[in-house]
């Protein structure tokens, strides 16, 4: 038995009334565990046990999965359900932890990441929230890409800089032996570095170009897309919403 | 399943598929289905075949139906101005009981889940729209109280807004009967939200 805080990353039915449900928790990591009677009206699960909801959780260990018993609400990130885009974005972060972290490895970093990156979406700064997220997901997961020296010779960058999907900056005499390079201009990779590195109380005074936010984007998305084995579900979402 | 004759084996198997049903059901269900009288057994097989091959989708709300269209949608007696939309086809059974709406149904046959790999383009919503004609005046939806179903809500009030019809979405309610210290805080909020004047 455990108890632990934790955001629910995604929940699947089981059978008539359960559900399987994913949770990022402090202590333990990834968790996938059965909430038995979780869709039930008058289930003491059923709202603790929602996508995004950061709780409180009592799990008992299991054979196979473990039971998620109880749940109390800390915060619980309604405003993420009632509007659509916010949700779309705060499932691509959820979906990111879920696909690149695997069970047993707890990272309280991450757990915090998660958290005030919801919190971020939450309060509307959506595009700023995304691109610090995957820049430090990558990093707590070892993958921090190289901003300081060109990832092929190792020299610091001159008047161009360019990115390539491997995870690092290149520079212009190494560019062509990379298949897919993004240009990064002098501003956007100042911010790179910074997102990178500040801590949370540090990020709000930065008030970002839309232009910056949008070069980080086309890195992160080539960097994510070359780091995992399949397409991520929540950015097919997305892109449906796109047409409104 | 050594331990039991094949027929029976099998029995047991088919019934472990049904939902709900765990292998200590299906084997209660088969020994009883055994014990039970040839005619009982033709009887029962029968209507699963029988339900199998009449019953259908209607063309126009994607209600199960052994009629096409359902009865719902040729239905003089309903009000065709207003269309009420749900999830599945047992949904239509719970609110028809309610005997409050008496409008048009559409089933979608699910709701959005993009983690599942469900999205707009695998419900029945293109034929909802299809059916959105002037003479409509009202779309309501009432899609489950999940996050699926809000998503669903979300997006279809997108599509169907623009065309200048009404979309209404079923009030989260508290439960009749219930007890105020019992409800959720999330329960709670939204029936707050959604108060009405007395
Ligand atoms: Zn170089
Ligand atoms: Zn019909």
């Amino acid at each position: 038995m455990y108890k632990t805080d934790g955001v629910v990353l995604r929940t699947r039915n089981l059978g008539e009334a359960d559900k399987i449900v994913t949770v990022y928790t402090k202590t333990k990591g990834k968790v996938v565990a059965v909430a038995r009677g979780a869709r039930r009206i008058r289930n003491r699960l059923l709202s603790s046990t929602q996508m995004f909801t950061h709780g409180r959780y009592l799990f008992f260990d299991g054979k196979t999965l473990d039971t998620l018993c109880q749940g109390e609400i800390v915060l619980s990130f309604q405003p993420l359900r009632d509007d659509l885009d916010k949700m779309a974005y705060a499932m691509y972060l959820c979906e990111l932890v879920d696909v690149f972290v695997e069970e047993g490895e707890p990272s309280p970093e991450i757990f915090v990441l998660l958290i005030n990156s919801l919190k971020m979406v939450n309060e509307g700064q959506v595009l700023l929230a995304l691109r610090r997220f995957e820049l430090r997901l990558m990093k707590c997961l070892g993958y921090h890409p190289e901003m300081h020296h060109c990832i092929s010779c190792g020299t610091e960058p001159e008047a161009i800089i360019y990115f390539s999907k491997e995870g690092g900056i290149v520079c212009s005499h190494c560019k062509p032996q990379f298949s897919t390079t993004h240009i990064v201009s002098r501003g956007t990779w100042e911010l790179t570095k910074r997102l990178l590195d500040w801590e949370w109380s540090r990020i709000s005074i930065l008030h970002p170009s839309a232009f910056s936010l949008v070069e980080i984007e086309h890195c992160m998305r080539d960097y994510i897309d070359y780091r995992l084995d399949r397409p991520l579900r929540s950015l097919g979402f997305l892109q449906t919403l796109k047409q409104f | 399943m050594a331990q039991y004759a094949k027929p029976l084996a099998r029995l047991v198997e088919e019934l472990t598929k049904l939902p709900g049903i765990g292998p200590k059901t299906a084997q209660r269900l088969a020994f009883f289905i055994i014990g039970g009288s040839k005619e009982n057994a033709h009887s029962l097989a029968s209507a699963i075949v029988g339900a199998k091959e009449k019953i259908g989708y209607c063309s126009r709300c994607f209600n199960v139906t052994d009629v096409n269209p359902c009865r719902f949608c040729v239905d003089n007696g309903r009000d065709s101005t207003v269309i009420c939309v749900v999830e599945e086809a047992r949904d239509i059974v719970v609110l028809e009981r309610t005997r409050e709406f008496k409008g048009l149904y559409h089933v979608l046959h699910g709701a959005i889940s993009p983690m599942d790999g469900i999205g707009p383009g695998e419900l029945r919503m293109k034929e909802l729209m299809s059916r959105l004609t002037e003479e409509i005046s009202e779309v309501i939806i009432a899609t489950d109280p999940n996050v699926e179903g809000e998503a669903t809500a979300m997006y279809l009030a997108r599509l169907i807004k623009p065309l200048g019809i009404r979309v209404t979405r079923m009030a989260h309610g508290m439960p009749v009967g219930g007890d105020l210290e019992y409800v959720d805080e999330i329960t709670l909020s939204k029936a707050l939200e959604g108060r009405r004047e007395l």
